[in-house]
């Protein structure tokens, strides 16, 4: 066996590992790693079940160049644990990007490339994979404010499902190949959760229509449609560097507004067979090559024009109907169909609070998504820096084939950078948390905000035990008394304030509505004691920013 | 989890100068090893760490046999093992073994 000669390096890039991907995707021999597998930073979370922890978490990051210009790259390795963001290979991440803005000089890096390749959190450390899922996301923002793109390459074994599909959705720019998948469901979750009726994950033909990448390129969910190799990867990074998106309230608003369009003009699309139809498109564009496809879009075609969907208008909502009447502040509020409120509060000093939030443990869908987003666009540019309080009661993303179709992780993505945007514009943003919030929704309505207040009955989740007790065959029993020994496996308010993801817990009352005034009237966030569970995490994300910075 | 810890000793030395290598990756049928070049220059320590316990003579004997007929001397080789048929482990253990003496 020898070194995999060139012609090797530059063939499949699924086929190919994170390493090899990386060699060939940046200028030959500019790769400098950070944290190489020789520093052993090993996830300690998986010896309770019987797998050998990978040298590297999973995550190979460093500096390089690509077509001369210096870079960051991250490459998950999607073989190992389904490339899933645990929290070394979280904090791997985050201290990448946070790295990018510290550095200066010369070598300041020009872009970030992130070589997506997850099924999403690893369910053996559920907790800490959300919340480096919802760090990463803020990182690659801030670095994205700072001027510094963040490119996302979707092509690997894995995917790019879960929290990966909403990081993926943050970046300045994505480029897919077929075989890349991305989605925030998988095809098998979705029919795990709503039956083979919704979405038969055994029909392959049919999951890649739904979250393949012509699909994905197609609707517009995918900058980039590249072939499967790693040449044609390269070509597409150094075209989505060079004209990159601001991160900026306009931006946000066209990008919204285009979703919002095709949400419109595909309302209840189940399969991809009717958008090629509605676009013009022949039946057989799934079966052709890459070539032949590039070529299908570059031909004029006509295209079926249909009149589009309206949006539902909102119905007046009652905001004391909430937390046992906590929330009886003089306003008024709105309530669509899906469950997303929204409206504006005055304290009893008068002061302006902008509500938004998704209630009744309504699911976070398409819609709903754009009516947050939109809502919370509506505060920045109508009422600069005005608080913003998020209220949430949701049982998580919404498992659906037709909502998966039409770019569910970027509808997420979107409430997400939108909120970011508005605490970067100055806007106090905190959540209160009412009852459930799984996955997603709990990523993108509770991670991204800078307090957390939590009703004692609340049920943060990102999976139950059940759930990873099916995947990793452990029994539940087993579970449990692993949940006592460490915070990062089990759902529940607990585990989520030990990891200082939630800020308090207050019971309804007027306790409740005096601590959500103070912090969301507040100047400056109150500081916190740092969570202890959380403090190894925070260490090596310190530790990787400083090595960004300093090399 | 089982851990599995092999010395062998009057080795001959490895050439090359690389510092470290890593080849394979941890899944299924799959493991992911480390070669770093260190200790004593006649003497290959070797970890292994493996989700698949039990076969501790297969191991031995698997690198008993590479040590034997390669040029490991001044290395420290540690492997996760996803339960990779012993076919694999020597495939992986030559891939690295060649990196290392390369460049």
């Amino acid at each position: 066996m020898m070194d995999l000669p060139a012609t090797i390096l530059a063939g499949s890039y699924l086929e190919s590992s994170a390493r090899e991907r990386v060699a060939g995707l940046l200028d030959a021999g500019s790769f400098d790693e950070l944290l190489p597998p020789t520093e052993r930073r090993r996830s300690p979370y998986l010896l309770p079940f019987g797998i050998a922890a990978a040298f590297d978490d999973g995550i190979v990051i460093g500096s390089g160049r690509l077509g001369g210009r210096p870079v960051l790259v991250a490459a998950q390795e999607g073989a190992f644990l389904g490339g899933t963001f645990g929290e070394v290979h979280g904090a791997k991440l985050v201290g990448l990007l946070r790295g990018a803005c510290a550095s200066t000089g010369a070598d300041q890096p020009q872009a970030v490339l992130l070589l997506l390749d997850t099924g999403g959190v690893r369910l053996q450390e559920a907790n800490a994979g959300e919340i480096a899922v919802g760090d990463v996301m803020v990182a690659v923002l801030e670095a994205r404010a700072a001027g510094i793109p963040v490119v996302a390459l979707l092509g690997g074994r894995s995917g790019c499902f879960g929290g990966g599909s909403l990081v993926a959705a943050c970046c300045s720019g994505r480029a897919i190949s077929e075989p890349g998948r991305l989605g925030v469901s998988g095809p098998e979750v979705i029919e795990t959760a709503m039956g083979v009726e919704e979405f038969d994950a055994r029909d392959r033909p049919l999951v890649w229509r739904v979250t393949g990448g012509r699909t994905r390129h197609l609707l517009g969910i995918a900058e980039y449609y590249v072939a499967d190799t790693i040449p044609a990867f390269r070509a597409a990074a150094l075209s989505l560097l060079d004209t990159p998106p601001a991160f900026d309230a306009r931006q946000l608003g066209t990008a919204q507004a285009a979703l919002a369009a095709r949400a419109l003009r595909f309302p209840g699309v189940r399969d991809a067979t009717e958008v090629w139809a509605r676009l013009g498109l022949p039946p057989t564009i799934q079966e052709v090559t890459d070539e032949e496809y590039l070529d299908l879009l570059a031909a004029p075609r006509p295209a079926r024009t249909e009149r589009d969907a309206e949006s539902p208008s909102p119905a007046p909502f009652d905001l004391s109907s909430l937390a046992a009447g906590a929330l009886d502040w003089v306003g008024d509020a709105w309530i669509t169909p899906e469950g997303v409120i929204g409206g504006t509060a005055r304290t009893a000093g008068g002061e302006a609070i902008a509500l938004i939030g998704l209630v009744h443990g309504a699911p976070l869908g398409l819609t709903a998504c754009v009516t947050l987003s939109r809502a919370v666009g509506s505060i920045m540019a109508e009422t600069p820096r005005r608080p913003i309080l998020i209220l949430v009661d949701t049982l998580g993303q919404k498992m659906s084939r037709s909502d998966e179709l039409l770019g569910l992780s970027q509808a997420i993505g979107q409430v997400a950078q939108s909120i970011v945007l508005a605490r970067q514009q100055g806007h106090r943003v905190v959540t209160l948390l009412m009852g459930k919030a799984a996955a997603a929704a709990f990523i993108a309505l509770v991670l991204m905000a800078e307090r957390v207040v939590a009703l004692p009955e609340a049920e943060p989740a990102v999976l139950s035990l059940a759930a990873v007790a099916r995947v990793t065959k452990m029994p539940v029993e087993e579970l449990e008394r692993l949940s006592q020994t460490t915070p990062v496996l089990a759902p529940g308010l607990d585990p989520m304030r030990q990891l200082g993801v939630i800020h308090a817990v207050v019971s309804a009352g007027p306790a409740l509505k005096q601590r959500l005034e103070s912090l969301l009237l507040s100047v400056q966030p109150d500081d916190l004691p740092e969570a202890e569970a959380a403090a190894g995490y925070r260490h090596l994300i310190a530790h990787v920013q400083a090595l960004v910075a300093g090399s | 989890m089982e851990t599995i810890d092999i010395h062998h000793d009057g080795l001959a030395a490895l050439p090359g100068t690389r510092a470290w290598a890593i080849v394979g990756v941890v899944a299924s049928g799959n493991l992911e090893i480390l070669l770093e070049r260190g200790g004593e220059a006649q003497a290959c320590d070797v970890r292994i760490e493996t989700s698949v316990a039990g076969f501790g003579p297969i191991w031995k004997a698997v690198i008993r046999d590479i040590v034997a007929r390669n040029a490991a001397g001044g290395l420290r080789i540690s492997i996760n093992d996803s339960g990779a048929r012993p076919d694999t482990v020597t495939l992986r253990l030559l891939q690295g073994l060649s990196m290392m003496a390369g460049a």
